[in-house]
């Protein structure tokens, strides 16, 4: 224990932060302002807010990198343990502060896991059997220390996510500063990572953690820190945390389901605190549900997943023959050996909305690729539209199917955003004047007229990902293909995104939605396809997988949050079959009846239910 | 699925436990041979003794027909500028700066068999030698650390980028970019999108990539330590004495025969 301990804690005084402009054009206004702020020593603090709040820029500010790295106007100052991060070189102040980046990607550059976590101790010129030891504790505690010869490479997401976070634990840093720490994880991943954070906060380290994850981070955090448009709009221990008078729903979005589950409640009458998660929530609706407990029954099958919105756009006409995607006995195995499909057989028809799922390395990402034919099967037949993909050139499939890749950054590459718009529709021989109506039509629907001449990549990542889409839609693909679409937006973007989609499934289009995220699967995808070691585990509807824990299990899934309350009502009559917050309020209305007469209002806000 | 080119064998042969310092002076007593003694026979043999190492070290064939592979381009090229452009012996046909020999094909093809030698002699070091141990290497021969580990990285995103590469012409080709049609100048052409995506992702890479490091206390002490650092074994120093004593002889011989 270094002596740091003893006074870590981190401060924020009146800090405005702006980023020195990227265009001489841009505008340069503050992403942070008057920020005030302070974690106690043993504080674990959430960090929350939408996409391009300011999130990631408050926490560069922790460890000095900003303004150190990044230069631009810096008023106030920040301070740990005492120290001015910006007099304190950035090397110096991680000692004291750990910074874990989103991106495992970037933080791991050595060849063994072992290396990687001794990197920063050699860095520190400790004797080799102090850095001996310091390797062993630090792989030990994220629970890595039979993986320590491995190359970080070959580690699933979630265990480079914690090989991160022993690496900067070996420097034994006071505090720990974690920005989006379970982006891209699957579902076990993000547990395996929460019971390494719970043991090290129990041991009294001050955490700082940035996550869209609300769900998962309120198990780790007592404290809680909401930032909207570069302002603190709330601060302090949970419990005071007014998340019924917060601004709007777009914020409220940010909570827990259990949150929105009760806020909603409260707002049809029921007296119901807001409870942060779903052992509380239990406890809070049982004396409600025990008044009248029908027998439990199941929602059909066949209801709609997600209510129907109002549709943001329209983009094309049914098309008149719609493909389908046919893959039978279809094997893929890569150059270096790797068996990645065996036996896949699916059938996606047209004008279908699938989900795509499964742990890390079980072949979604392979079979996508198999559709719009940047891979071959080595096995089998892929057909799309009745065609064989064997004869038809991704060029020739980009016609038919469209693909939103990950990471928009592999994307986008033009000069301006309406240009990277153009760049599909031109590649597939589209006449100029269609070209300019539909790009002129993506902008207005996605709100990117301001941007137009801006080139898409200085963007920030929300918006890069709408010109991801957007491009690709400008295609207009009889099949899209989204690729963890709403990875690292918060939940109103990741819902504008989905509006988006929506309004394109339901223009007659197919959707075939791969990603991490159940709730997004829950809310979206009548029919789910489960993968597990290039073998189709489940394929079926979506609200049936969630009823099948062994299922579950085997794929390393879990059930969206209302999911799982709505299994633990069960008892007392509840649907357990439950999929979004919607539903679940549905369900209780029915199941519970009219508020109690001697329900004490008071406590309500009146404010609408925020999924509506 | 991540893309990987390691080149590293795993394995347990006399090479892949020799100090990596050790094999890289027997890498460099090749390349001596290879230049001071830049005849047919000398060329052929050490080919020929390159591939019996590499044999006897359990490098399995794919991997040597791969640095072939790799070799190809200069196979067609090297052979067919020396048989235009580098005339030995007798010329038979002159045009502008053609002049066309038998006798430089016959050259052309052995100067590209020397690249060849020269090429297994740096992937022996390759193929034995654990990544991990790239960058001790370079620090157990003195070399700067900031050098060391450039260097490192180096090998470290190398098939990263190439990866980045083929990930992003993917992200591009399912936006109907056609590369492989046409004429040469319009495929190059067709590549920039793919180069200009490429280019933006690795500055950010590299962004985040240094931030990274400085948060790993990269420059936070002038005494930098190194964790397991390579130590000589008896066995390593025989072996580096031999190999210096075969270097110093190819060396003499070759002054033997020039001056006396």
């Amino acid at each position: 224990m270094t002596d740091v301990q003893t006074v870590a804690a981190l401060q924020w005084e009146d800090l405005e932060y702006t980023y020195p402009p990227l265009t001489p054009h841009m505008p340069s206004t503050p992403v942070l302002r008057n920020i005030c702020l302070t974690l106690h020593r043993g504080e674990r603090g959430l960090l929350l807010g939408p996409t391009g709040a300011g999130k990631t820029t408050l926490l560069l500010t922790s460890v000095g990198i900003i303004p150190q790295r990044t230069g631009g106007r810096f008023r106030g100052r920040v301070l740990v343990a005492g120290q001015d991060t910006r007099h304190t070189p950035v090397a110096q102040m991680a000692t004291r502060v750990g910074f874990l980046f989103q991106d495992p990607e970037a933080q791991l550059f050595h060849v063994r896991v072992d290396d990687e976590v001794a990197f920063a101790l050699e860095n520190l010129g400790l004797p080799e059997e102090e850095i001996t030891r310091r390797v062993r504790w630090a792989l030990e505690a994220v629970g890595l220390w039979h993986l320590r010869h491995h190359p970080p490479a070959q580690l699933s997401g979630g265990e480079k996510q914690r090989l991160a976070l022993a690496a900067v634990l070996a420097m034994q840093p006071a505090i720990l500063v974690l920005d989006e720490p379970t982006a891209n994880l699957d579902p076990v991943g993000r547990e395996d990572l929460l019971h390494v954070l719970q043991a090290l906060a129990a041991e009294g380290r001050t955490l700082f953690l940035a996550t869209q994850e609300t769900d998962w981070g309120i198990h780790l955090a007592d404290t809680m820190h909401i930032l909207v448009e570069g302002q603190l709009i709330a601060s302090g221990p949970i419990s005071t945390i007014r998340m019924d008078a917060l601004p709007s729903p777009d914020v409220q979005a940010l909570l827990p389901q259990t949150v929105q589950i009760t806020h909603a409640l409260r707002g049809h009458g029921f007296s119901v605190p807001l409870c942060l998660d779903i052992d509380q929530t239990v406890k809070a609706l049982v004396p409600l549900l025990a008044r009248a407990s029908p027998p439990a029954r199941s929602l059909s099958p066949s209801t709609e997943v997600h209510p129907s919105p109002p549709l943001p756009m329209d983009l094309s006409p049914t098309p008149s023959k719609p493909p389908s995607i046919v893959l039978r006995d279809v094997h893929y195995t890569y150059p270096s050996g790797v068996r990645a499909l065996r036996g896949v057989t699916l059938h996606v028809e047209p004008g279908e909305f699938v989900a795509l799922v499964g742990p890390n390395g079980a072949g979604k990402s392979t079979l996508a690729r198999l559709c719009n034919g940047l891979l071959k099967p080595t096995q089998g037949v892929v057909q799309v539209g009745g065609q064989d993909t064997h004869i038809l050139s991704p060029a020739q499939l980009a016609r038919r199917i469209g693909y939103v890749f990950q990471h928009p950054d592999h994307q986008i590459f033009a000069a301006t955003v309406w240009e990277e718009l153009a760049f599909g529709p031109r590649n597939l021989g589209v006449p100029d004047e269609e070209v300019t109506r539909r790009v002129e039509e993506l902008l207005r629907r996605f709100h990117l007229e301001a941007y137009r001449d801006v080139p898409p990549a200085v963007l920030g990542f929300g918006l890069r990902r709408k010109v991801a889409l957007a491009s690709v839609l400008a295609m207009q693909p009889a099949v899209l293909i989204l690729d963890e679409p709403t990875g690292g937006l918060d939940a109103t973007a990741g819902r504008d995104v989905m509006h988006y989609v929506a309004a394109y499934h339901r223009a007659g289009h197919t959707i075939i939605l791969i990603t991490h995220d159940m709730r997004l699967v829950a809310e979206w995808a009548p029919r789910t396809v489960v993968l597990q070691e290039g073998r189709i585990l489940y394929d079926g509807p979506t609200r049936t997988l969630f009823q099948r824990p062994d299922l579950l299990h085997l794929a390393r899934l879990t059930p969206p949050p209302v999911t799982q309350l709505a299994q633990k009502l069960e008892p007392w009559g509840f649907p357990p079959d439950v999929l979004t917050v919607s539903e679940f309020v549905a369900a209780f209305l029915n199941h519970a009846g009219p508020p109690p007469p001697s329900t004490d209002l008071s406590s309500g806000n009146g404010e609408p239910d925020p999924e509506r | 699925m991540a893309v990987s080119y390691d080149v590293y064998v795993p394995g347990r042969s006399w090479l892949h436990t020799l100090d990596p310092r050790v094999k890289l002076v027997l890498s460099l007593d090749i390349t001596l041979l290879l230049f001071l003694w830049p005849y047919p026979p000398v060329i052929a043999g050490t080919l020929l003794g390159l591939h019996a190492l590499l044999w006897w070290t359990g490098i399995p064939w794919a991997r040597v027909r791969w640095v072939w592979w790799v070799m190809l381009p200069l196979h067609l090229f090297v052979p067919l500028a020396w048989f235009l452009f580098q005339p030995v012996g007798p010329v038979f046909f002159r045009w502008g700066l053609l002049r066309l020999s038998w006798g430089g094909l016959w050259h052309g093809v052995w100067m590209v068999l020397r690249l060849d030698a020269l090429a297994f002699a740096a992937f022996l070091w390759l193929f034995t030698t654990e990544p991990a141990q790239v960058w001790r290497t370079f620090v157990g021969l003195r070399l700067p650390y900031a050098f060391a580990l450039m260097l490192a990285l180096s090998l470290r995103y190398l098939p990263t980028i190439a990866g980045l590469y083929l990930h992003i012409r993917d992200a591009q080709a399912a936006r109907g970019l056609v590369l492989d049609q046409g004429p040469w100048h319009r495929r190059l052409h067709a590549r920039l999108p793919i180069l200009i995506a490429v280019l933006i992702t690795t500055l950010r890479l590299a962004q985040a990539l240094g931030w990274a490091m400085e948060t790993r206390c990269l420059g936070a002490s002038a005494q930098r330590t190194v964790w397991r650092p390579l130590r000589m074994r008896p066995r390593d120093r025989w072996s580096l004495a031999v190999l210096v004593g075969i270097g110093m002889m190819v060396i003499a011989l070759r002054a033997i025969q020039m001056y006396g």
